[in-house]
């Protein structure tokens, strides 16, 4: 089955050129920066890359952080703060907030900023995986376990990484705790959502299948429920597309729910059900049509044309058509007026992100190589004239290919 | 135009063979679902029949045991008429697949053909004569060598007889060898590895796959 999901754009940088002249007295210190640069650049250009595979990002992103380490912890005593902690100003902007960045002069904003970024291609990649026509199942394992990662780091980064920054995130940065909980959710909910499908295709039971549909949309109401307090303009588009996927995913454990009231000849009930689902179908569909028409961060495209959604519509209505024809010739029971009650318990399928850990120092940081670093000596440049201020250029993403069916358009 | 004479309607997709044979199947299962209802309706009368003694109220039985049966007949009538369609439709969606194949497989043979004549233009009859008149003569020439290489002198006169009893009695000495001492180590061969070792279960002692769904359908 395909899938479609709406990705908010990646965060931008300026290049950060780790040169220190004057303060660097030795081979070994120069060598770090050098290589700190190209990792960096590299791991940038990975990002906007169609032919990168988790696993050359994994290899490019735990090279620099690992030489980033350096900068954070002291050598020897990771409990220690580095003395080159403060030494370089970065700038990020962030997903929701266009061009304008945020600037702090700390390793710790850089070190979260790029395993931020990081995440977000994990959920890029997954997306751009998910949205092809013929899924295989190995693909779909890769889908599921990349949105997995993803939530992972976002995890990690949350509880682990910033908390030790200085300066506290503003309202409506990545770093702030209620965003990068609804970045969390929405990864797992995403993952879910690729175990509903192969669940549907393995024809499990519909009670599990309706438990599952029934959580993965209270994870989507729950995310949207986290941005609520953030302004319209930035948030709007994203919080319609939470809202969207609760509803479809209402609809469909309505509908399987529908079907195991059938099967247990609560017919009447069934109907309701289906009923139910056939209302919340329809509110997702025109939430689809406020969705395209909706400004804001993230691609413009038409989630009701697409495959993935318009496969529930033909389900319910089938569904329904035959519960409506069996109460008519078989069952006669009345229609409660009343919607069923969803007390559904998952206890397949449920998705707990992968634990992440950011890789530990590189060899290169030796105790030499941090005493290189001298910090008492002045920069040779500072006399001469201040060196203008790196740009944060926007980044440009590689479109998702359009398709047949999969009403996207491109931007 | 569109305010004085409206727009067309968006269309639904126009329903394919394979969409309306689900459709009646589903109504043939229904059908189905009820007569089996009053298939479990019909056992009830019979056995109130057996039980009760000949009287008006034993005929009144009868009377509505005989109207289910009546409905189940024409149920079961209906039921075969879905079925004949769903038959019709798939056969001439079978139909329409072998013409599909049909052309596709005469597509492939032009294209062989064509491919066939195109290699054709490339052989000379004449040259692959040649060429095996010249790989016979080399043959020739070879198995003449090796016949002269071959040929034997200086050894011993040796008497086919002698040759025939010393086979003969290979034969006793191979039999002599004769030995199941191997199959006693048998019995303590070990046993055959159970499970599979990659599966994982959850905490209720489940086995389930990578997505954390149980590895037999759950229904």
């Amino acid at each position: 089955m395909t899938h479609w999901f709406h990705r908010n754009p990646l965060k931008a940088t300026a290049p950060v050129s780790f040169n220190y002249y004057g303060m660097i007295t030795g081979p070994p210190a120069s060598k770090i920066c050098n290589d700190l640069r190209s990792a960096r650049t590299r791991l940038l250009e990975l990002f906007t890359d169609l032919s990168c595979n988790p696993e050359t990002m994994k290899n490019a992103a735990d090279l620099y952080f690992s030489l980033l380490q350096g900068f954070i912890n002291s050598v020897g005593d990771s409990t220690q703060e580095s003395k080159l902690r403060y030494i370089q100003n970065f700038k990020w902007t962030d997903t929701l907030q266009g061009h304008v960045p945020s600037a702090q002069q700390d390793a710790v904003f850089e070190l979260i900023s790029m395993g931020f970024n990081v995440a977000l291609w994990y959920t890029k990649y997954a997306s751009r995986l998910a949205g092809k026509e013929n899924i295989t199942e190995d693909e779909a394992k890769e889908v599921h376990r990349s949105l997995k990662i993803a939530a992972g780091i976002f995890k990690h980064l949350k509880e682990s990484h910033i908390p030790k920054l200085l300066t506290p995130a503003e309202k409506g940065r990545d770093l702030e705790a209620r965003l990068i909980d609804a970045y969390i959710i929405q990864c797992q909910a995403e993952a879910q959502e690729v175990t509903i499908a192969r669940a549907i295709e393995l024809k499990h039971a519909p009670g599990l299948i309706a438990a599952l549909a029934y959580d993965t949309a209270s994870f989507y109401q729950k995310a949207d429920h986290t941005l609520s307090s953030l302004e319209p303009a930035h948030s709007a588009k994203w919080r319609k597309y939470l809202h969207l996927k609760m509803c479809f995913y209402t609809a469909y454990a309505y509908c399987y729910h529908g079907q195991t009231l059938l099967a247990s000849d609560k017919c009447g009930e069934a109907i309701r059900s289906l009923q139910e689902a056939e209302k919340l179908y329809a509110e997702a569909e025109a939430l689809c049509k406020e969705y395209g028409e909706t400004k804001g961060p993230g691609p413009t495209a038409k989630p009701s044309g697409h495959l993935f959604f318009r496969k529930l519509g033909s389900l319910v209505k089938n569904t329904l058509d035959k519960c409506q024809r069996e109460n008519g010739f078989i069952y006669f029971q009345k229609i409660p007026t009343e919607a069923p009650q969803l007390e559904l318990k998952a206890n397949y399928g449920l998705v707990e992100p992968v634990p992440f850990e950011f890789p530990p120092m590189s060899a290169h940081w030796t105790p030499e190589a941090l005493a290189a670093f001298d910090l008492t000596k002045r920069p040779k440049d500072d006399s001469v004239k201040p060196k203008p201020e790196e740009d944060v250029k926007p980044v440009k993403e590689p479109d998702i290919r359009p398709q047949k069916d999969t009403g996207c358009s491109v931007s | 135009m569109n305010r004085f004479f409206g727009k067309a309607k968006p269309k639904a997709p126009p329903p394919s063979l394979t969409d309306c044979i689900g459709t009646v199947d589903s109504r043939a299962e229904s059908i189905d679902k009820k007569i089996s209802r009053l298939d479990a309706e019909l056992v009830k009368y019979k056995d109130q029949i057996k039980k009760m003694r000949e009287g008006p109220a034993k005929n009144m039985v009868k009377q509505k045991a005989l109207r289910v049966l009546k409905q189940k007949r024409m149920y079961e009538q209906q039921r075969d008429n879905l079925a004949q369609q769903s038959f019709n439709m798939e056969q001439a969606n079978y139909t329409i697949q072998s013409l599909k194949d049909t052309k596709t497989t005469v597509d492939a043979m032009k294209l062989g053909v064509k491919e066939m004549k195109k290699a054709y233009k490339e052989v000379k009859i004449d040259q692959i004569e040649d060429l095996q008149d010249q790989l016979e003569d080399m043959m020739e020439d070879a198995n003449e060598i090796q016949e002269a290489l071959g040929r034997s002198y200086g050894t011993p006169e040796l008497d086919e007889d002698d040759l025939e009893a010393e086979l003969d009695a290979l034969g006793d000495e191979l039999l002599a060898d004769e030995d199941s001492s191997y199959l006693d180590e048998a019995a303590s061969a070990p046993a055959i590895p159970e499970g599979v070792p990659t599966d994982t279960k959850n905490k209720d002692g489940v086995l389930v796959d990578e997505f954390g769904l149980p590895q037999i359908p759950a229904s």
